[in-house]
């Protein structure tokens, strides 16, 4: 008997294997997601790697997200098929089998399916492990590892999470069979559509739902309320999509059904009619696919975006290699003055000498940086949220030291230079209402450093005064204003004048440099110390504070951090689009299997067969690429909110960030024209066949 | 001249790979006048089914021709087949063949709409026939909100919405109940009785009995054929019984 059981399972799985094959498949691919991040997580020779903690840590946050994920399309996809199955279900029925004897077989069914997908998985996982491996390596900079390695616990893991799945699966399909009555079965299969309601109420909610999150998606003016407001918008669009995609579509459907002299052309009424239904039925799995979709977009563009930019972004930040800031014990203006930096010269060059490497560009300079927006002609302390600037000042000598140029400035004029907004200046300028002086525009752009990471600036105003002593008059107002309007509240980013900047480039290896210098005249950390502070101080005998920042050990430790995230954000969107192509295929073979019937009989009352296919494949094309469609829609309007949450992670070039977002658009659009033929395939020859039929009766 | 001529009709079907010939009909030849109730009955396997795909112009003969109104379906070509078959021919179907996603009223304006018709003189069309056939309160129904018998009165109503010049049947009361059967008979005989040509095909004998004519078809050769002449229904059931039963009984020698 039991033997029984288990070839009638295999039976039916063979049987029904255009719907078990891409179950199977789909399930793989979602465990191989899985097992793959778990592996990289908890991979040793990741964790070893510079920035390789911070890199598992959100690696392991990725895991139960794909697990949710998991869980929803897993369900998805049985209680799918088992609903296509209940006819046959039914017969077993008929033919004698008491329910225990269905649970039996579709148990051995689940069975199959679960040992399967999931050996497959842990061996699809394998092979994709090292491959994954060595691009995340390649894309955080790091050395490759070629030693081969199975990791037990990942694979433990994915394989007893997993099994729970399926084994809860089942427990709800059996639910399900002891519920149901035989003939509830048997009718199942025919009891046909229901009416189609015009639910105006929920599509109109609907749109109002999606109207409201673009509001807020474009009303958004800064960071922070992007970053609370998006969650929100998301769950909005999310509720919007599926109402508009179940009700809405078969409200507008039936308002162009009830102007006759419109519905009643052949054209028309077929298209109509059948879009009715193809929405009717299908419009929870349009939203998904729809939804889906936009979370492709939306991520990987941003991801892409983030990797990409990092480099640009470490080259604004940091102009050279290293910068040191010195600073007196007593944290006043007129000490810092009399800082020498010649002092650092000499232990960098004792350093250098010992590493083997040479200092070059060694430049120091004071500098006043804040953030920033003009008013008029008065540049004051950022208030507004749109329209901001970072500004450096500094004065004239070191910027003709800098530079290598020989500007002059007189009484009552400013040096400026702005290479993103050459018109942000004007003929005149105060700063915070010293002033107005006459504006002279600057022949270069110093090469000074640093630029605060979170800005989302419209560019960078370099300002130039006439003396030291004037540097130290504007640093007096600006410090004094900003702790009159911002000491309580906190304000924008200002950097005053009790730091002297030290910048300087090394040939060699700059990250040994590091390594090598804090030992000789810091604290000696060891390099994974380094490598996750990326900065160092120390302090000299007469009390002077000293900090070395260094570019590489920044750079490594963002790119690991990046990395990881654009990482998760591809592992994602793979689990979305197999998702997405999944929810797609078998809208098209229920579409087939439906539409076969009505083609023969559009054929038997009179329609060529020209027609048929002309208006069918005109249907499934517009019902197909609805998704796409809005989903772009959807990431417009995204564009703007995801602009500034961008702007944590330093990205400072929108434009660069519309051509990723486009380019993946365009991608993404090829890909899901391309999934759309390969899937259509089916739903054409079940149709076909309905045709062959119909003319060999 | 006759409405409907069929001549020397033979179809061979040939097995996928070319391996074995089925005869489904050998030599066909009848004629039907116009107004006249047909009915074709044969056992399953018969060849009726093929003899009426090929008069629904859904079949093309291996030999021979069907002349509809002095008009060779042969000669129709493809393109212009599906509107003749919608101007000239109706269809009713054992399984009813309704479009779910249609309500009532859709499907039987759909071979109007096909053929291009405004909906005023549509809707000026419908009301009369739905009266008569006893579906006016279904027409905002759809086809899975009624009943097979009702079903099977709007498909009739399909067919003969665009008055063509034979209506085509293919075992009407195939999957009706006594009750509908006995109410979907007395409509043809009243559509009939208008002026409507019909051809039948069915193996009910008192679908037959319901007929003006009835042919028999065995084995691809029209047998034998019975007038109603004066009889009455029940007569002439007894008269088509006992041809049945003697078919049989020959074929068995």
């Amino acid at each position: 008997m039991g033997n029984l059981y288990t070839k009638l399972a295999f039976t039916s799985i063979r049987k029904n294997k255009e719907f078990y094959a891409p179950y199977m498949i789909s399930a793989a691919i979602m465990i191989a997601l899985f097992f793959i991040v778990t592996s990289l997580a908890f991979d040793p020779y990741i964790q070893s790697v510079h920035g390789g903690t911070t890199l598992a840590t959100l690696l392991v946050l990725g895991i139960p997200v794909l697990g949710v994920l998991s869980i929803f399309f897993l369900f998805y996809l049985s209680s799918f098929i088992m609903k296509r199955r209940k006819k046959e279900l039914g017969l077993y029925s008929i033919l004698g089998m008491e329910k225990k004897h269905i649970i039996a077989v579709v148990s051995r069914e689940n069975f199959i399916v679960a040992v399967s997908s999931i050996v497959l998985g842990n061996v699809l996982g394998l092979v994709f492990y090292k491959v994954s491996q060595l691009i995340l390596l390649k894309i955080i900079h790091c050395d490759i590892d070629l030693s081969m390695r199975l990791s037990w616990p990942a694979m433990a893991i994915t394989t007893v999470l997993y099994a729970a799945l399926f084994g809860l699966i089942f427990i709800f399909a059996s639910a399900e069979i002891r519920l149901r009555s035989t003939l509830g079965y048997l009718k199942s299969g025919s009891v046909g559509e229901k009416k189609p309601k015009a639910n105006w109420f929920l599509g109109i909610l609907g749109i109002l739902l999606l109207v409201a999150a673009y509001f807020m998606a474009s009303a958004v003016q800064e960071t922070v309320q992007a970053f609370t407001l998006f969650f929100p918008a998301v769950i909005l669009v999310i509720i919007g999509t599926y109402m508009v995609f179940v009700a809405g579509s078969v409200f507008v459907l039936n308002i162009l059904k009830k102007n006759k002299d419109y519905y009643y052309q052949t054209k028309h009424m077929i298209s109509v009619s059948g879009m009715l239904y193809r929405m009717k039925r299908n419009g929870m799995g349009l939203a998904t696919i729809c939804i889906l979709s936009t979370m492709v977009l939306v991520m990987m563009s941003t991801v892409t975006t983030i990797i990409l930019l990092n480099q640009k972004n470490m080259d604004r930040i940091f102009s050279h290699d290293f910068c040191i800031n010195i600073s007196p014990e007593k944290h006043g203006v007129e000490d810092t003055l009399d800082l020498d930096p010649e002092v650092v010269r000499e232990k960098l060059e004792y350093t250098a000498g010992r590493t083997g490497c040479e200092i070059e560009n060694f430049e120091y300079y004071y500098c006043l940086n804040l953030i920033a927006d003009i008013q008029g002609d008065d540049i004051r302390f950022w208030r507004d949220y749109e329209d901001y600037y970072q500004v450096y000042i500094t004065d004239l000598e070191s910027y003709n030291r800098i530079t290598g140029q020989d500007v002059n400035l007189s009484e009552g004029q400013i040096g400026y230079i702005c290479e993103q907004d050459p018109d942000a200046v004007g003929d005149k300028l105060s700063v915070h209402g010293d002033g107005p002086y006459d504006t002279v525009l600057l022949p270069e752009v110093p090469d000074i450093m640093i630029g605060d990471v979170m800005t989302y600036s419209r560019g960078d105003i370099y300002l130039v005064v006439g003396s030291e002593e004037k540097l130290v008059a504007l640093n007096k107002l600006l410090t004094d204003s900003w702790y009159e309007e911002f000491s309580e509240t906190g304000g924008p980013s200002y950097g005053d004048l009790t730091y002297k900047f030290i910048t300087f480039d090394v040939t060699g290896d700059d990250r040994q440099f590091f390594q090598d210098y804090s030992a000789d005249h810091m604290s000696a950390l060891s390099r994974e110390e380094l490598e996750y502070m990326n900065t160092n101080w120390g302090t000299w005998e007469d009390g002077t504070n000293e900090y070395i920042f260094s570019k590489g050990m920044f750079t490594d430790y963002f790119y690991s951090l990046y990395g990881g995230i654009f990482f998760l954000g591809i592992i994602l969107s793979l689990a979305c689009i197999t998702i997405a192509v999944l929810v797609m295929y078998f809208k098209q073979i229920l579409e087939g299997y439906e539409d076969a019937g009505k083609f023969s009989i559009m054929k038997k009352v009179g329609l060529t067969n020209e027609d048929i296919k002309g208006t069918i494949y005109s249907q499934i094309v517009m019902v197909f690429f609805m998704p796409l469609l809005v989903a772009g829609i959807h990431t417009a309007f995204a564009y703007h909110m995801v602009k500034l949450m961008l702007t944590l992670f330093a990205i400072t070039d929108a434009t660069f960030y519309f051509v990723v977002l486009l380019i993946c658009v365009l991608v993404f659009a090829i890909f899901y024209g391309l999934v759309f033929m390969i899937t259509s395939k089916n739903y054409f020859k079940l149709v076909g066949n309905a045709d062959k039929a119909v003319s060999s009766y | 001249m006759s409405m409907l001529e069929v001549k020397n009709l033979k179809k061979v079907y040939t097995t996928r790979f070319g391996g074995n010939k089925v005869t489904a009909l050998s030599n066909v030849n009848f004629t039907v006048e116009r107004g006249e109730y047909v009915a074709i009955m044969g056992e399953s396997g018969s060849g009726k089914t093929t003899l009426l795909n090929i008069l629904a112009a859904l079949d093309k003969p291996t030999e021979g021709e069907v002349i509809l109104e002095g008009d060779s379906l042969n000669k129709v070509n493809d393109k212009a087949l599906a509107a003749f078959r919608r101007e000239r021919l109706g269809f009713v179907f054992q399984e009813f063949n309704l479009l779910d996603n249609f309500s009532v009223r859709d499907n039987i304006y759909l071979p109007l709409v096909l053929a291009g018709q405004k909906h005023g003189e549509m809707a000026k069309k419908i009301d009369p026939i739905a009266k008569k056939l006893g579906i006016f309160e279904l027409l905002e129904k759809y086809p899975y909100e009624i009943s097979g018998g009702q079903k099977q009165r709007v498909a009739v109503a399909r067919a003969i919405i665009t008055k063509p010049d034979i209506l085509l049947a293919d075992e009407p009361t195939g999957a009706l109940d006594s009750g509908s059967t006995d109410e979907l008979l007395r409509l043809f005989r009243s559509i009939n009785e208008e002026g409507q040509s019909i051809l039948m095909v069915t193996h009910s004998v008192k679908a037959a009995s319901t007929a003006g004519r009835v042919l028999f078809i065995k084995d691809g050769v029209v047998y034998h054929q019975l007038y109603r002449a004066n009889m009455g229904t029940e007569e002439f059931y007894k008269k088509i019984s006992d041809s049945l039963t003697a078919l049989v009984g020959s074929g068995e020698q």
